[in-house]
């Protein structure tokens, strides 16, 4: 639950905030998802590509999409409070231009964020729009590791 | 020895290789969820009964999960897979139901070596999941680098990792 689609304007930045990668969280999420030998055993993976232990791409994309959940509720929180209505959110049709700039190794810290690269009301559903969010992932020093477009159906505001 | 392991010559253009099927249970996909997309269309059957997708499905980010999980299972722990630079293309197709059970294919889109480094060649796949009822669900395109048979010998360092 968020603001309506017309209350996002492109460029809007959601700060959606950090998450550090544990070596556990990071073996952790290999073990289920992901067992390549760099996701999983550091001593293998001395002699990958990565040179060391480092989290599957996609643990790291992942932990931008439930920093978004957090942030839509914490949104759905304060506009209650606020005594404002909630826009429903829908489905998302996918992403694109995923990339993975950089290995993630354990204790990096990763800053996400959602930006509003574009919108657009859809014709066939009127009771919906399309938001184009930029996902990206920061490291403390500020370099970019992670960046992709990912699509999601934002409810209109009620003519 | 290393030779038994899929190299980048494994992958001919136009290859078509199923590679796995995997049951979505309902307790998983909430699981998933709660830790990774905690909203209701994923935990919440009579909520989610009022959205779009008309029922309990599980997060696209499920099943590109259930997807890479397979793909390591099926062929790329057997291979000298370096790794993936991203993902060109998601597309969530239809929802992904409890119960479902998807099998899962890929296709050689596309094979080229490396321009910077002649040991590595760039496989460019097409990964898709279908539903028992044969309804495409999702669709990957990727490139994933493997080692070149014909190259081994340039990097030995590399050889090293057993899978």
């Amino acid at each position: 639950m968020t603001k309506y689609f017309e209350e996002f304007e492109v460029g809007d930045v959601l700060e959606l905030g950090t998450f550090t990668f544990t070596k556990e969280a990071i073996i952790n999420f290999a073990h289920d998802y992901d067992p390549q030998p760099f996701h999983l055993d550091e001593e293998l993976a001395k002699t990958s590509l990565f040179e060391g232990l480092c989290a599957s791409g996609w643990h790291t994309a992942v932990v931008w999409a439930s920093l978004l959940s957090k942030y839509w509720h914490e949104q759905a929180d304060a506009r209650t409070v606020a005594g404002l209505d909630c826009a429903k959110i829908g489905p998302s049709p996918g992403f694109n231009n995923l990339k993975w700039f950089n290995p993630v190794y354990p204790n990096d810290e990763l800053l996400y964020t959602a930006i509003v690269d574009a919108k657009r009301p859809m014709n066939t559903h009127p009771e919906w729009g399309l938001v184009t969010f930029r996902g990206e992932a920061l490291r403390r020093d500020g370099t970019l590791m992670m960046q992709f477009s990912n699509h999601i159906f934002i409810e209109r505001q009620a003519l | 020895m290393t030779t038994e392991r899929l190299h980048f010559e494994d992958f001919p253009v136009g290859a078509v290789v199923p590679f796995g099927d995997a049951l979505v249970r309902r307790a998983e996909l909430i699981e998933f969820a709660a830790e990774f997309e905690p909203q209701a269309l994923h935990m919440d059957d009579e909520a989610a009964e009022e959205t779009p997708l008309g029922g309990l499905s599980a997060s696209g980010w499920h099943t590109c999960c259930m997807m890479m999980r397979k793909m390591c299972d099926g062929f790329l722990l057997n291979s000298t897979s370096l790794g993936s630079p991203g993902i060109e293309d998601v597309k969530w197709m239809k929802p992904v139901r409890p119960g479902d059970r998807l099998h899962f294919r890929y296709t050689v889109l596309e094979a080229r070596a490396s321009n910077s480094r002649p040991d590595v060649g760039l496989v460019k796949f097409l990964f898709e999941a279908l539903n028992a009822e044969d309804v495409l669900v999702m669709s990957m395109a990727t490139v994933i680098m493997f080692r070149r048979r014909s190259a081994t010998s340039v990097t030995p360092a590399l050889d090293e990792v057993s899978l």
